[in-house]
């Protein structure tokens, strides 16, 4: 069985889809309450992981260090609880978070704006002018995020096995559809997803460990092994590398850790601006 | 199903593939022939239904999906398990679309193949 990601914009039954959908292919669903989980692991009070993941960048606002941090804890407590069973998930960004898992059906339910603004107006007894405005307003803030943290574009299509219009679908009719995709034989688990799962958990562990002291650190594992990609230069460097050498060896399941320096010219300029 | 010895068809056009896991395979009970070329392995398939067929994806001159359309042309109850050295999201998804049994990413323990082979064996043993 699959495992599912729902994405859902601003205005439409996320929630609801996602908790039929877990129900009907009898997996557990997981939502917003991971991000508690993941601002514990960050340091972090979870309003401030929320604004992390929902606010648009701005001069006096959320450092990209800190959303980057937030998004390494909530990628690794994610991919740790995947490890744990069937699961059907919404988080913010979740489609970006785990990628290349063959047995990760992914699926973007939307709507047309003016019926997005409808359902929120109705949810929160608003004026339908409020109601626009705020899911032009999010929308707005899920396209510039997502450039900023993942160089994506949001409205890609491709990024989805599955796009449902939850206009055209009750509640129940859209989870159908998704539990039904869900049980075809391309969407099964099998050895190579697995371990495609435990790699990117352990690496997201790594990362978490190592976020604190180098926000860019890249990190890929395979079969216990480690990879460190650091652009950390400067007086300080040795014994930067070292340390987050020592601080990946820590993690639990590692089994040798191997680290690239790759001196970056740009990034060295403009790492003291950011 | 009967307790008679399931028989499995090995194909990888790398000699010591064959070399190391027939020996495992048939210690654990089970009757193995080995082929390197794909096409070989395709003709011999058109003669003699196996229970279990192994195949790497990238053989020489046949592409190991040919192999498994070819199994499925056969014998729609013969597990396939295909290995390969190349893995991708999209390759695994296209292998069980066309009804591979499992797809297991090189290098691989044989105890690890081994665990995927009596998994479909005892599969067999249920149908």
């Amino acid at each position: 069985m699959a495992m599912i990601c729902l994405s859902s914009l601003a205005g439409c039954p996320g929630e609801e889809v996602a908790r039929e959908a877990a129900r009907l292919t009898g997996s557990e669903y997981v939502g917003p309450e991971l991000l508690t989980a993941a601002a514990t692991g960050a340091g972090l009070p979870v309003e401030k992981l929320h604004q992390a993941l929902t606010t648009a960048p701005s001069f006096f606002g959320i450092t990209l260090a800190t959303r980057r941090r937030c998004l390494a804890h909530l990628q690794a407590v994610l991919t740790g609880r995947l490890l744990q069973g069937p699961t059907v998930f919404l988080v913010p960004y979740g489609h970006h978070l785990v990628r290349g898992i063959s047995h990760l059906l992914k699926v973007r339910l939307y709507a047309p704006g003016e019926v997005r603004a409808q359902s929120w107006a109705q949810a929160r007894s608003c004026s339908a002018a409020e109601a626009v405005r705020r899911v032009r307003e999010q929308d707005r803030v899920r396209l510039l995020l997502a450039r900023l943290l993942f160089s994506a574009d949001d409205d890609d299509n491709d990024l989805f096995d599955l796009v449902v219009n939850s206009s055209h679908l009750d509640v129940e009719a859209a989870a159908q559809v998704v539990a039904e995709t869900a049980t075809q034989p391309r969407y099964r688990e099998t050895s190579y997803s697995r371990q495609c799962l435990e790699d990117l958990a352990l690496a997201n562990r790594v990362k978490a460990a190592l976020v604190g002291e180098d926000d860019e650190v890249e990190v890929t594992s395979s079969g216990g092994l480690v990879r460190l990609r650091t652009r950390v230069t400067g007086r300080r460097s040795r014994r930067r590398r070292q340390r987050l050498q020592q601080l990946a060896e820590q993690v639990d399941g590692v089994m040798g850790v191997e680290l690239e320096q790759v001196d970056d010219l740009i990034s060295r300029i403009t790492r003291p601006l950011r | 199903m009967d307790a008679r010895q399931l028989e499995i068809l090995l194909i990888d056009d790398e000699d010591i593939v064959g070399k190391r896991l027939r020996p495992m395979l048939e210690k654990a009970g089970y009757q193995v022939e080995v082929f390197t070329s794909g096409r070989e392995a395709i003709e011999r398939l058109a003669r003699k239904t196996f229970d279990i067929v192994i195949s790497d994806v990238r053989i020489d001159e046949v592409d190991g999906l040919e192999v498994l359309a070819a199994v499925q042309q056969h014998s729609s109850r013969t597990k396939t398990i295909m290995i390969t050295g190349f893995a991708t999201l999209e390759l695994a998804r296209e292998a069980l679309a066309k009804g591979a049994f499992e797809f297991i990413a090189k290098p691989f323990y044989p105890k690890d193949l081994k665990k995927v082979v009596d998994k479909a064996a005892a599969q067999l043993r249920q149908e």
